[in-house]
């Protein structure tokens, strides 16, 4: 017992050793959006999360901080707010078009070392200042660095995109050099007339993209009394980065970046809008797919095939003559299905392996079923991918239950 | 250089002072003796003459004045009653003492042909003792016999007409069973021993009696299975009693810290019970019982740790509602006791583990209050620890006065005030509610939480883990009487079938549990044998 | 402190090795090369229970003729040689209980409490273990046998939470770098096997005459956990895995629970619970070491100070890591693992001297 206490007394004298911050003197940082100053400096913007008063909404904060480094920023902004930056919290990275050509391992050390930082935040690539997309919450207050997270999870549920998670950058980077971001702009409403001409899809793709804004359209027309009625900017996924060595080397357009969602086994619901003239028009969802990525060696050459099942839902039909779709429509309409899935694909593949940029790790693949070619294309890989060809093989198959 | 100490005889010094530094420091004065003090009492036998025995009688209980002697002639002998005034039953004495003695006929009006009645020919009350101290005359006298001295005979006789002062049976408080008996012990010894007799009809049963306290001669009895307990555990204890340096005695918490091998352990190796039932379970697997005149608590020895999350409930519930039940009992030990320490220590040192939401709601929260976290946890449970004695101290008609000042100073004033966060109260209110599942560690979860809490404040999560394994380590280190507290943590479910869960009768009734036999035990290879008591 | 020496059980001693294997696997450093990770890892694991199964015969012989208490038998050839071997050994425990330290000191500055100084988690750990050596083999061994559970249901946790996670184009052939490279991480596990050390000088305290069972469950538990472990890293990390400090933990952080968020707390806690126990072993290993050499000095004593010197080394590893990295090296480890766990009971048990008399215990 008396050694108990001597422990205790010892533990005592430490108090004060360890540096810590009340709860109450940090800032729980919610989004951080990182741009290149034209300086040359980095400019870090914080999405700061206010607690809820009673009766009041949040109100945000956004800080916006230069520094040589992240540190350096994320240091000034401590000092400008007299508080601690905390990064537990932190949901959204975006990082600004200015600073994605450059390399990023600088950047990415940061992340990588804090262990505060949570390995689940969403990274995002933006068009333009990546601050704008956490400035937004000033027009939209419930437009929040959570929300716009929340809008890529719901975009890769979707099927615009694959993961775009910090640890899956940090992952393929470090295992395959190569790795995708979503791009994401902010549509200004003078911007939105001459889109207006713009592919079908792309329209319905806002529908995903900005379904946060549509609450945040709401939200502002029942907060925002103004006399004039302001169309607030709308936020849309326009594809994906790719890096390589930590830099973006090349950038894929919607098509590419639904491509990358359908070569990734992650559940999620795609709807797809079919039209042909002889069919009509008709709403699939697509809710399963399964994708599986084989390497074979046809004599010289290295041949992928791609196989992808999908099981989709016919949701919505009009077929003209007003009647159900009967057995050769739902044909039709499968072939329809198979043939978009297929150009997306294609639009993928042609946007980065035959590029010679591997996110897919396919050099693991064929690391692990030919180890000796694998061996002899490594230090050439850049060269040999494009080289490798593509056996694409995609099964569609709607659920007809309801129909009978 | 005369007179100049060299620097081997300045060390010698300085050795010498602070070993004589420490003597004053550490160990206790002299004993004071108040010089009217008897000693030998033990020893005086008692005299054949019967005047000289009332005399001396009279000389050493003094001018106390609840001695009552009656001097009478049984048969033609010369003979007194002595009894306590109010410690027997006045109407059994008449009837079944006062009447055949006074209406005895001898033969021979001698005193050996009243020694060889009082022995052969009569049955005077069903408990009779034959006695030669005078020290055990004061004692069966105090303890509410009447004690019959024969003119010319060196013996006494004590006979058990003892009167019921004290409460009857009644249910324990502090163990209270919702499936099981509702009798508990009270504080005299002989119908706590009847309770016990009652429950286990077998003659291995053994009451062994010895006195504890020089002064006080409090009755104990050591209730053991003689063909079950280990008799080198038995050994141990009876010597340990034996040896007691206590003049009073009473309570049977008096004697624990004698049981317990490292008294100063957080956790004690010696248990209590207010049950007759427990008792006889815990007997049963081999362990000894100690019965105290006086107080309602008997202590088992040993006290394995997972035994504070058994109780009698357990054995009557269906196998997994009983386990449920043990879990949650585990759970509410731990929660009672890390909980606050892993709050403060999260809050301080790792917000980044704790949930984005409840992060938030906490920040807020503590954003107004003026204290750091530890110290607010320090402030409250220190707050409740003061409400909690003062709610078992104060009399009943206060209690309300005092539920309200809890309530609303601490649980709302405090609050609204911004003094403490709101979290930190519900903290402290399961902290409560949990540390009185499993009250009988109540004592070391109440020490071992501000602990935790100030481990917790300065050094975070690691700390705190690190103060529990410390902990962990201090309860498998412990062998009250050879047996390790922390068994059984056996490989094999079976060896824990009683302690994370309760499995069913079946499987429990296949094998008899004895402490003797559990891994680690000192006392493993010895063999029982039931003729034996020494 | 300890009193009388008690007996543990044999599954309690498997369980202290387990605890202790498991730590090292956790302590995983890239720089330092004291094991591989990666697919190779998953055949040089395989390799290193063979090797490990033949160095363990040295000490199974030697139970069978000179019986399982290593002193013992040395102090029948002499007691200067009793006092040599001690010393060899303690040596062994010191520099394993130090090393230990300095890489738990490491993860918890590097990763968990950043930019804090060292000494504050040190110090206390060295009172913990100390403190905890001092009061007896039977404290920490029956914590062992909790803390070896609560690890296998981490493990599950983690392979459950994992699950989503899992890229199988991420394993390849644990061939692909050559026969070469899968003995040189056999080498370098067998090397790192401090756990004959506990092994030989626990194993007397368990009461039984064979050690076959104890060796033959700790090492297949420890090295099926090793080899799940390393799969479930690999299926998670790849290759990034041979490259991160401490890639077991990266693997909890990502891993996701449902509400309760990651595990990474939980592994903090398996950390520091398992860093308690192997490293009170070694203490007490140094301990009882040492009460050989100096029969009459107190256990806590000496726990207490091997304790200091573990905490001391600590402190100097952190501010030199490049040269108490050399310490840890595989040809240190390895020399004291083959010279006083593998050939020294080998060589007592062709001495005729050290043999047991028939009929003695």
């Amino acid at each position: 017992m008396k050694k108990l206490i001597a422990v205790l007394l010892l533990i005592l004298n430490l108090t004060g050793c360890m540096p810590n911050a009340k709860l109450g003197d940090r800032d729980m940082v919610e989004g951080m959006a990182i741009d290149k100053s034209p300086n040359g400096t980095y400019k870090i913007t914080l999405q700061i999360s206010q607690p809820e008063e009673e009766e009041k909404p949040a109100q945000p904060v956004i800080l916006q901080q230069e520094g040589r480094s992240v540190t350096e920023a994320m240091a000034e902004s401590s000092l400008a707010q007299g508080r601690q930056m905390f990064l537990g919290n932190c949901t959204l990275l975006a990082i600004g078009e200015g600073l994605a050509g450059e390399d990023l391992r600088y950047l990415l050390n940061f992340f990588d070392t804090n262990h505060r930082v949570s390995p689940n935040m969403t990274v995002l690539l933006t068009k333009g200042e990546a601050s704008e997309l956490l400035w937004l919450r000033k027009e939209i207050p419930t437009l929040s660095a959570e929300h716009v997270a929340e809008s890529a999870q719901a975009g890769r549920k979707g099927g615009w995109m694959g993961y775009s998670r910090l640890s899956d950058l940090t992952l393929d980077l470090k295992n395959q050099n190569c790795a995708l971001l979503p791009i994401v702009t902010l549509e200004k409403p003078e911007e939105v007339s001459s889109q207006e001409e713009g592919a079908g899809e792309e329209n319905s793709s806002q529908s995903s993209g900005s379904s946060s804004q549509d609450s945040g359209s709401s939200s502002q027309s029942s907060s925002q009394a103004s006399e004039e009625e302001k169309v607030p900017p709308k936020l849309h996924y326009i594809g994906m980065g790719i890096l390589q060595d930590a830099q973006v080397k090349a950038v894929g357009d919607a098509s590419a970046s639904k491509g990358w969602a359908w070569l990734t086994n992650s559940k999620q619901d795609r709807q797809m809008h079919l039209e042909d003239q002889t069919l009509g028009k008709v709403s699939v969802l697509a809710y399963s797919h399964k994708v599986k990525l084989i390497p074979e060696q046809k004599g010289d050459l290295i041949v992928l095939k791609i196989q992808l099942k999908v099981r989709s839902n016919l949701v919505e039909w009009d077929l003209g003559s007003g009647e159900k779709p009967d057995k050769a429509d739902l044909e039709t309409i499968k072939l329809l299905e198979t043939r978009q899935i297929e150009e997306e694909i294609g639009a993928f593949i042609n946007a980065t392996l035959r590029k010679g940029y591997d996110p897919l790790g396919v050099g693991l693949l064929i690391r692990q079923k030919f180890p000796e070619l694998y061996r002899a294309w490594e230090p050439n890989w850049g060269k040999n991918l494009p080289e490798i060809g593509y056996d694409l093989q995609v099964s569609c198959e709607l659920d007809q239950d309801y129909i009978q | 250089m005369p007179g100049k100490l060299t620097l081997f005889e300045r060390k010698g010094n300085a050795v010498k002072f602070l070993k004589d530094l420490k003597n004053k420091l550490l160990s206790p004065t002299a004993a004071y003796r108040p010089p009217q003090g008897q000693k030998g009492l033990e020893e005086k036998k008692l005299q054949p003459d019967l005047q000289t025995k009332l005399e001396q009688i009279r000389q050493l209980f003094g001018n106390s004045g609840d001695l009552v002697i009656h001097e009478l002639e049984a048969g033609g002998v010369p003979c007194a009653v002595l009894i306590c005034e109010g410690a027997i039953d006045t109407s059994t004495f008449s009837e079944i003492f006062a009447r055949p003695l006074t209406q005895v006929r001898l033969e021979e009006q001698t005193p050996n042909a009243l020694l060889c009645w009082v022995r052969r020919h009569s049955l005077m009350a069903p408990d009779q003792k034959e006695f030669k101290t005078y020290a055990e005359l004061f004692r069966f006298m105090m303890s509410g016999f009447v004690v019959l001295l024969i003119d010319s005979v060196p013996y006494g006789f004590a006979f058990g007409i003892q009167g019921a002062i004290g409460r009857g049976v009644d249910e324990p408080q502090g163990e209270i069973n919702v499936r099981g008996s509702r009798e508990g012990f009270i504080e005299r010894l002989r119908p706590n021993l009847a309770l016990v007799r009652r429950r286990m009809k077998s003659p291995d049963m053994v009451f062994e009696y010895l006195q504890a306290g020089s002064k006080s001669r409090t009755d104990v009895a050591l209730v053991y299975m003689k063909d079950r307990v280990s008799l080198k555990l038995l050994n141990e204890v009876r010597s340990r009693l034996e040896d007691l340096p206590l003049d009073v005695v009473l309570e049977s918490g008096y004697l624990q810290p004698f049981l317990d091998t490292k008294p100063l352990s957080i956790f004690s190796g010696v248990g209590f019970t207010e049950r007759p039932d427990t008792l006889c379970a815990k007997v049963a697997e081999g362990r000894v019982g100690i019965l105290v005149d006086g107080t309602p608590y008997a202590l088992v020895v040993p006290y394995l740790f997972n035994e504070h999350f058994q109780s009698f409930d357990d054995y009557a519930h269906r196998p997994y509602y009983a386990t449920f039940i043990r879990w949650l009992k585990y759970a509410a030990f731990l929660f009672s006791v890390l909980l606050p320490g892993a709050y403060v220590g999260l809050g301080t040192f790792h917000p980044e583990l704790l949930p984005p939401n409840l992060l938030l709601k906490l920040v807020s929260s503590e954003e107004a209050t003026p204290f750091p976290l530890m110290f607010e946890a320090l402030l409250i449970f220190f707050i409740y620890e003061i409400m909690r004695e003062a709610g078992l101290r104060m009399p009943k008609s206060v209690g309300h006065a005092v539920s309200i000042v809890g309530a609303l100073v601490i649980g709302d004033a405090a609050v609204t005030a911004g003094l403490v966060g709101s979290p930190m109260v519900i903290i402290v209110a399961i902290t409560a509610i949990s540390s009185f599942v499993v009250p009988s560690l109540y004592e070391p979860v109440a020490l071992l939480r501000f602990a935790f809490i100030l481990i917790g404040g300065t050094l975070g999560l690691y700390g705190v883990v690190l103060g529990f394994c410390v902990v962990a380590a201090n309860l498998c280190a412990l062998n009250p009487l050879g047996i390790p507290v922390a068994s059984p943590t056996g490989g094999s479910l079976y060896t824990m079938r009683d302690t994370i869960f309760r499995w069913g009768w079946r499987t429990l009734g296949q094998e008899d549990l004895y402490v003797q036999d559990l891994t680690g035990s000192d006392l493993k290879e010895e063999k029982t044998d039931g003729n034996q008591t020494t | 402190m300890e009193t009388k020496q008690r007996n543990i059980s044999g599954f309690q001693l498997g369980a202290l090795l387990f605890i202790s294997r498991y730590f090292s696997y956790m302590t995983y450093l890239p720089q330092n090369r004291t094991t591989l990770t990666g697919p190779t890892a998953l055949m040089s694991v395989l390799v290193a229970v063979a090797i490990l199964t033949v160095a363990f015969q040295g000490y199974r012989i030697m139970c069978k003729r000179c019986g399982p208490d290593l002193f013992q038998a040395a102090h029948r050839v002499s007691p200067a040689f009793e006092k040599l071997v001690a010393a060899l050994l303690g040596i062994y425990a010191l520099l394993i209980s130090a090393s230990s330290m300095a890489q738990f000191d490491f993860f918890m500055s590097s990763t968990i409490y950043q930019n804090i100084r060292s000494w504050i988690f040190v110090i206390p750990l060295g009172a913990a273990v100390a403190y905890a050596a001092a009061l007896g083999l039977e404290s920490f061994a029956r914590m062992a046998v909790p803390a070896a559970f609560l690890v296998l249901v981490t493990v599950l946790l983690l392979t459950g939470a994992l699950a989503r996670e899992v890229q199988p184009a991420y394993f390849y052939s644990p061939f692909y770098d050559g026969w070469g490279e899968i003995w040189e991480g056999a080498i370098m596990l067998v090397a790192h096997m401090a756990e004959f050390l506990p092994l030989i000088l626990l194993f007397p305290r368990t009461g039984t005459q064979s050690p076959n069972k104890v060796f033959t469950g700790w090492l297949g538990c420890s090295m099926v956990v090793r080899e799940w472990m390393i799969l479930l890293v690999i299926a998670t990390l790849g290759d990034y895995a041979a490259l991160r400090d401490f890639p077991l933990y990266g693997a909890a952080s990502l891993a996701e629970v449902g509400p309760f968020g990651d595990l990474d707390t939980a592994h903090i806690v398996i950390w520091v619970i398992v860093g308690f126990l192997r490293i009170s072993v070694y203490l007490y290993c140094g301990g009882i070491c040492l009460r050989r050499i100096f029969p009459k000095g107190k256990l806590g004593l000496f726990s207490s100070l091997l304790a200091a010197a573990s905490v001391g080394f600590s402190l100097w590893a952190f501010a030199y890591p490049q040269l108490s990295g050399g310490v840890d090296s595989t040809k240190i480890a390895g020399g004291f693992f083959l010279g006083g766990t593998v050939l020294l009971p080998f060589i007592i048990a062709m001495l005729p001297k050290a043999r047991q008399k028939e009929g003695a215990v």
